[in-house]
């Protein structure tokens, strides 16, 4: 890793609306702060989940606040993509998971027994790792979700196509070609339509997992451009490798270690001046 | 493989070593294994084409002499010469032979009949008796009366000049003899025929060389083959009549050994063989080819052209003329004897169905059973009633007769309302009878009207297509008289260049595809054969695919992987290793008797006992190879789906989308040109199949196609043919396989452009939904 710390960008990115802490969890104590004004979108309450015998994520508690960027960050394998899909459930795919504990998105229990997923889908946008366009044409791509939820009418469609692709800034570009297959975009281009079908159905969060590690440093620029102006409207849930990343684009920062959060909290705080001798080891470099 | 893996070494390998690594003796062997598969497709696929597409061909026709004598010897008191292997006289005594001397002939291989040939030969063997010469007339005789000597026929050429005439330059008739070149062929038994096949002689089967030892390839100089000519002229009394087809031998190195060691064989070595011009191959619709001259077209008594006064092209160009005329005539009384008396047939038959229909829903009630009975018995008097008609009754003398005919009816069916008012019924079923009175009436209506006209029709027209006929010669002058519209086809084969004879060729290939079969299976087309086969083929795509894609994706989509699946897939795949036949045992009880049977009691009771689904039929086939083949489509779509990339189904499902909309909406149509391999698979694998098929609908012959005008056009209940199964009745079922051994490799042929045509298709289809998925970078 190189150097953690990159004051300007940090600067700029937490400056805007770094209005102090949330909630914060840590290791020893497990005390919570309030937090402050800002209303909570994901309420994660000690939750417990196991892929068979393996305890990937230890009692996790974690507020994530509404129309802010919050990342995820981490040594590999410490199961911060398994606490990404466990807010949209597709860790229900796997055979031999369990859990325990709560997650309430928008003060709904997600994990109650009545709870319809596939609802629960629609309100959760997801960006995966690795882009996943359908070999669809690009409109068909960015309907997708809306297309699954029954919308037929035409106008409507296009209508939301060009939202979103004017969204993700990807509209100027793919604008005269809307009915080539999406394969046929650049990488870069389709993590963004991947973004825009992300948001197509207008979800409460939007969940993004790695979404720039497969790209080169000007797509990574667009996406993270892209996701500072989708805070306005979403709340993005984003897990990160990369450092420089989570401070230039979250507003505030999970550090999660072997299952669990080890510190939580506005990222210009974390960053400058982390509480736990873990995190600064890790946001340095020195280890992970 | 895995001791290989360990830490690479520093230190440089030797190089066998290295390329042992390198897996290249592997690359060898696996391509040798796939040149040899190449190979091996490579000499089959060619030999039917070469064999399947040189069937139609045009042979030339010649004149082929052979060792047989034209005459045998006999003594004047009808004792048969014969001659023993050093050509020394044997005569028959009592159970066995005796020399001239007395001597009996002690060896068990029965010497040989002397003839005209043999005495031509060596007349010093028959000295001191007096000779007879018998032939196919019986014995020669002179004008007088008295029988020809040996020595006066073999002086007199021109008096005892072989019947055997071909035309010469001038347009006449000549003795073959004089073409052949030499006038000692008048001897010899002579044929007219198309060389159809060669095979060669194995020389070690030749008689010896003088001194006993065998003969060497490098001591001759053709090669000795044997030979199999299409004589034709079956069935008309044209002599030879017997041997349509006939193998002869040829360049047999030494002709006099040869035809002392080879008592009966050497009759029928070739002594010489050559083109005839201007002699005739004549396809007919019945009894197979007639080879010779066409020497008078006659119209009733009248005489169109001869060839006395006409010569030989004109009759020639008069008789091709007649016989597109009067071959056309007979397509279409074929076609209204199908089409037209085929519809109005169809019609009468649903009119009787109704009212067999009408006894079977009433079958509780005894006065209705007796009404409709006795109902049907007025109809069957009636119908006996019919008036006759005769090639020369006029149409509308018959339609009057018919008429009248129709009005009989009404009187019986009047008795009939009599007999029924007595009958103690409701309201209902008197209306019920009422209406099977109807139907009676219109298919007396029917009967009487439209039936028969058309059938007057078609007899005027048989009649008529008796009226041309065509005087036929054959090589030894003899005679017959034909009709010209069974002429299907009339071609000089040795009159035609390439070009003629590919026209010949391409017309008859064409005849092969689109026409009905003739003389069961062994002339005409296939084309309801190929239909039966497209049909059931595409049936079967239609019932395997959705059958297969459903199963396999419950297996890979839906079903928790475990062992009861695992259990199940490979039982699936097992299931293809079921031998086919026990699939068409399974469809003959499961789908013909028991589905069939209770179809046949629930919707066609009135048709009992004669089955309708209860018996084969083109929708139970499908269905038994559908369920043959559908473990290939499992198996294919499997693969298909593992072949989705999960993050696919995580966008899917990510966006909020159900199992099922992610199955339809993104895996399926991904899957889908594994899928139609699946499919292709299963089609090949369906389309070749001949086992179960004839136990399950496929028939030698069917007289109706399972498609055709009347509702509901597809008829999945009838009888079908089909390529595999034609294959296998006319190679191995039919009595006469020298002249159905080539349509067995045309019909072949034919059966894998089928499969191939249907390949194209569905791998087009698959190549486009391919293009549609792929990403293009550009
Ligand atoms: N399907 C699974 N079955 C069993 N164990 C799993 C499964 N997925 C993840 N795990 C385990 O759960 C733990 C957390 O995995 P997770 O994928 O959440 O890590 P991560 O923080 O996203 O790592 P990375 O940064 O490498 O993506 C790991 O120890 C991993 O081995
Ligand atoms: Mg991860």
């Amino acid at each position: 890793m190189a150097n953690m710390t990159a004051p300007d960008t940090l600067a700029d990115g937490v400056k805007a609306d770094s209005r102090g802490a949330v909630r914060v969890t840590t290791q020893d104590t497990g005390k919570l702060e309030k937090p402050e004004a800002l209303e909570t979108i994901v309420r994660i309450e000690n939750f417990n989940l196991f892929y068979g015998k393996h305890h990937a994520l230890k009692n996790i508690n974690l507020d994530i606040p509404k129309n802010r960027v919050t990342a995820l960050i981490g040594p590999s394998g410490c199961g911060k993509s398994t606490l990404l899909r466990s807010i949209n459930r597709m860790n229900d795919l796997i055979d031999g998971i369990s859990y325990q504990g709560s997650i309430y998105l928008g003060g709904n229990d997600i994990y109650a027994p009545d709870q319809d997923v596939i609802a629960l889908r629609k309100h959760c946008g997801m960006v995966f790792q690795k882009t996943n366009p359908f070999p669809k044409s690009i409109f068909e791509n960015v309907i997708y979700p809306n297309r699954i939820s029954g919308e037929r009418n035409r106008r409507k469609l296009a209508e939301i196509v060009e939202r979103c692709l004017k969204r993700t800034a990807l509209w100027d570009e793919v604008s005269h070609r809307l009915h080539d297959n999406a394969t046929a975009l650049s990488g870069g281009q389709q993590q963004r339509l991947c973004i825009a079908r992300g948001i197509a159905n207008e979800p409460d969060v939007l969940l993004m997992d790695e979404p720039c590690s497969a790209l080169d440093p000007i797509a990574t620029a667009k996406i993270e451009e892209l996701i500072l102006d989708l805070r306005e409207n979403y709340t993005v849930v984003i897990v990160t490798h990369n450092m420089q990343q989570a401070a230039r684009v979250a507003d505030y920062t999970a550090f999660m270690y072997l299952g669990e959060i080890v510190e939580f909290g506005a990222t210009s705080e974390m960053f400058l001046k982390p509480r736990l001798k873990q995190t600064e080891d890790y946001i340095t470099g020195r280890f992970g | 493989m895995a001791q290989s893996s360990p830490a690479v070494s520093g230190s440089p390998k030797p190089a066998r070593q290295r390329r042992v690594q390198k897996g290249e003796p592997f690359v060898w062997l696996s391509g040798g294994a796939i040149m040899t598969g190449i190979v091996l497709i490579v000499l089959v696929v060619g030999l039917i084409v070469y064999e399947g597409s040189r069937t139609f061909w045009p042979r030339d026709l010649e004149v082929i002499a052979l060792g047989e004598s034209r005459f045998l010897l006999q003594t004047s008191d009808g004792r048969q010469a014969f001659l023993d292997a050093e050509d020394r006289l044997l005569l028959p005594q009592g159970e066995g032979y005796t020399y001239a001397d007395g001597r009996r002939y002690a060896l068990t291989l029965p010497p040989r009949k002397a003839g005209i040939a043999d005495f031509r030969r060596a007349p010093g063997t028959f000295g001191g008796l007096k000779w007879q010469l018998t032939g196919a007339g019986g014995v020669l005789k002179n004008p007088d009366g008295a029988p020809v000597t040996p020595e006066q026929y073999l002086q007199d050429a021109k008096a005892f000049a072989s019947p055997y005439r071909v035309v010469d330059e001038s347009g006449g008739f000549t003795p073959a003899e004089m073409l052949l070149g030499d006038d000692r062929f008048r001897d010899h038994v002579m044929l007219l025929g198309a060389v159809r096949a060669e095979r060669p002689l194995d020389l070690r089967d030749l008689p010896r060389k003088a001194d006993g030892t065998p003969w060497q390839a490098y001591e001759i100089d053709a090669e000795p083959t044997e030979l199999l000519v299409r004589q034709g002229n079956k069935g008309e009394g044209l002599q030879p009549d017997s041997m349509y087809f006939r193998w002869v031998k040829t360049n047999v190195p030494d002709v006099e050994g040869y035809r002392r060691g080879n008592p009966g064989g050497y009759e029928a070595y070739v002594l010489g063989r050559t083109l005839a011009r201007h002699v005739c191959e004549i396809e007919r619709l019945e009894k197979g080819v007639l080879v010779g001259y066409v020497v008078e077209v006659k119209e009733g008594e009248k005489t169109l052209a001869s060839i006395d006064k006409d010569g030989l092209e004109r009759v020639w160009e008069v008789f091709l003329e007649q016989q597109q005329a009067m071959h056309a005539e007979y397509l279409r009384r074929v076609e209204i004897e199908k089409d037209d008396i085929g519809d109005v047939n169809h019609e009468i038959k649903q009119l009787e169905l109704q009212v067999a229909r009408i006894r079977h829903d009433f079958r509780k009630s005894g006065e209705m059973v007796t009404a409709i009975e006795k109902l049907q018995e007025a109809y069957t008097a009636w119908s006996r009633l019919e008036p006759p008609s005769r090639p020369d009754t006029k149409p509308e003398e018959y339609a009057r007769a018919c008429g009248k005919w129709r009005d009989q009816l009404l009187a019986a069916l009047e008795a009939w309302d009599k007999e029924v008012a007595s009958y103690k019924l409701d309201e209902g079923p008197r209306a019920v009878l009422a209406e099977a009175r109807k139907a009676q009436e219109q298919r007396a209506d029917l009967q009487s009207g439209a039936y028969s006209r058309l059938r007057l029709e078609v007899t005027r027209l048989r009649e008529h297509e008796k009226s041309v006929t065509y005087t036929l010669r054959a090589l030894n002058g003899q005679t017959a008289v034909l009709p010209v519209a069974q002429v299907v086809r009339a071609i000089l084969p040795n009159e035609l260049g390439f070009f003629g004879k590919l026209g010949v060729y391409l017309d008859r290939f064409w005849e092969f595809l689109w026409e009905n079969p003739r003389e069961s299976n062994t002339e005409g087309g296939i084309f309801p054969v190929i239909v039966g086969t497209l049909l059931m083929t595409l049936l079967m795509s239609l019932a395997v695919v959705p059958f297969g894609v459903i199963a396999a994706l419950y297996l890979r989509e839906y079903a928790r992987q475990g062992p009861l699946v695992s259990a199940v897939r490979i039982a699936v795949n097992n299931l293809a290793g079921v031998p086919s036949i026990v699939f068409g045992i399974f469809g003959l009880g499961f789908f013909c008797v028991i589905m069939g049977g209770t179809m046949d009691s629930l919707f066609y009771p009135e048709r009992l006992p004669s089955p309708t689904f209860g018996g084969g039929g083109l929708m139970w086939a499908s269905l038994t190879l559908a369920l043959m083949t559908v473990p290939v489509v499992i198996v294919a779509t499997e693969e298909a789906l593992i072949a989705v990339p999960s993050s696919q189904r995580e966008a899917s499902l990510a966006a909020g989308a159900s199992r099922f909309q992610t199955v339809w909406r993104v895996i399926l149509p991904q899957a889908m040109p594994g899928i139609l391999t699946g499919m292709i698979l299963a089609m090949a694998r369906g389309a070749g199949e001949v086992a179960p098929l004839m136990l399950v609908g496929v028939v030698k012959s069917a007289e109706t196609l399972p498609v055709d005008g009347n509702f509901p056009f597809i008829h999945l209940e009838r009888k079908f043919m089909h390529l595999g199964f034609h294959i296998y009745d006319v190679g191995f079922q039919s009595p006469d396989i020298d002249n159905t051994k080539p349509l067995v490799f045309t019909t072949t042929l034919v059966l894998i452009l089928v499969i191939a045509a249907l390949n194209i298709v569905a791998i087009r289809m698959r190549n486009r939904l391919r293009k549609r998925l792929s990403s293009s970078h550009v």
